[in-house]
């Protein structure tokens, strides 16, 4: 009796849904990163020792002139801690803080790799545009 | 000054009272943030959680709106040989005794006379049966190989009362033919079309016991319920337009209704309060041992 051929090559190969659904994952946990993502990871680098939800959003909101939701900061800074890009610790609660721990963020090695190898990348994507230059939209 | 009581009480529900987010909020809101700002952040964390469900269980979403259109594929087919224009008056029209008040327990199943008269109501019934009987003891003690031998009779058991109550379904019906407006219910009467339905009705059983077991197997809920959740939101409009219909028609009046609405409240509320309930008590002889007895 032959090998059976794998399903794939009998012409009727049909995506499984569990399939579908680890490569929409795959999709979502890009390697690269997000426009908001490397915004609170730069963010996170210039603060060092004190970056924490609070000094996080008041850099971003300096820096971009906006208020900011500071559930998305959580969540950007979430899919930085799976990327492996940051990691976190809890700080010890406080009265004015309604007895809650801060939780402080640091960037680890391949955090300070991927935004170095993101602004070259940039770098090299923002050369020689002209409708960039002068400040004319 | 505290920041608002609603709006903290949510967040806590939503993330924890432990929660540094939640922290950083009261630090912020120490520096000075307005009660509207703080407002704006709690929708914001309630749309990201929200929206973080949604994307966790994609998969429940997917398997409950399938078993729903599966459902209602199944409500619109209806049993071989079994005249559904005779049935319709019998289950609607409802002279006393009639069969208004059970047809509206099956969304409308049986006026229709679907092949999902019976749905997923056997394996209910023998999952049941065989969670009374562990609770008495049966089983106590067997292993994993025993375990999974008692689902499969648990499956078994199941398709046996599908035949058992598919047969009573299918002499019913013949029994019905003469009383039906004057119109023949079944077509042709006999062993032929016992048969038949018997095999449909226990056939769709079988397959909804495969589909509420795969939806289990692949973690996204208990699929039973799954199942039984689906039937009861494809059966709803069918349930409500047969309430209407009774009460234009006469047969159930407001006192009827406020009862059942009341009746439901009542029983959702127990469900809620019991559910989660815990008797924390200490055992006297038990030294410094506290122990937990569940009420569920």
């Amino acid at each position: 009796m032959p090998a059976a051929r794998p399903f794939r090559e009998r012409g009727n190969f049909r995506l499984h849904h569990p399939y579908f659904f680890s490569i929409v994952e795959q999709m979502a946990s890009r390697p690269y990163l997000g426009n908001f993502e490397l915004m609170v990871l730069l963010a996170v680098i210039r603060l060092d020792d004190a970056a924490y939800g609070v000094t996080i959003l008041r850099t971003l909101e300096a820096g971009t002139g906006r208020e900011m939701a500071i559930g998305s900061v959580y969540a950007a800074l979430e899919r930085l801690q799976e990327k492996g890009l940051v990691r976190s610790r809890l700080g010890e609660p406080t009265p004015e803080r309604g007895g809650r721990a801060k939780r402080y963020f640091r960037v680890t090695p391949d955090g300070v790799r991927e935004a170095r190898s993101t602004r070259e990348a940039l770098s090299v994507l923002w050369e020689g545009l002209p409708q960039l230059e002068g400040g004319r939209a | 000054m505290s920041p608002p009581r609603l709006a903290t009480r949510l967040l806590d529900w939503l993330e924890g009272t432990s929660s540094p987010l939640v922290g950083d909020m009261h630090e912020e809101w120490q520096g000075g943030r307005s009660a509207r700002w703080f407002w704006r952040q709690t929708m914001s964390v309630s749309y990201g959680r929200a929206a973080r469900y949604v994307a966790e269980h994609r998969q429940l979403a997917f398997l409950g709106l399938a078993a729903m259109g599966l459902y209602w594929v199944g409500t619109q087919v209806p049993l071989p040989g079994v005249n559904t224009d005779a049935l319709a008056p019998m289950t609607r029209h409802g002279a006393p005794g009639s069969l208004g008040l059970y047809d509206l327990f099956t969304g409308g199943n049986l006026g229709r006379a679907t092949i999902f008269a019976l749905g997923i109501m056997p394996y209910v019934t023998a999952l049941f049966i065989a969670y009374l009987a562990t609770e008495l003891g049966f089983a106590r003690g067997w292993g994993a190989r025993g375990r999974r031998a008692l689902a499969w009779s648990v499956r078994g058991g199941a398709l046996v009362l599908g035949v058992v109550q598919a047969s009573a379904i299918a002499i019913w019906l013949e029994r019905q033919t003469a009383v039906a407006d004057g119109l023949p219910l079944v077509a042709q009467p006999g062993w032929g079309f016992r048969l038949t339905l018997v095999l449909t009705v226990t056939a769709v059983t079988a397959c909804l016991i495969w589909l509420s077991d795969e939806i289990s197997r692949r973690g996204v809920g208990w699929g039973v319920s799954v199942i039984f959740f689906a039937g009861l939101v494809v059966g709803l409009p069918g349930a409500v337009s047969a309430i209407l219909d009774q009460m234009r028609a006469g047969y159930i009046g407001s006192p009827e209704i406020a009862a059942f609405v009341a009746g439901l409240l009542v029983s959702s509320a127990l469900v809620v309060l019991v559910d989660p309930a815990r008797w924390w008590c200490r055992l006297g002889n038990a030294g410094s041992k506290v122990t937990a007895v569940g009420l569920q």
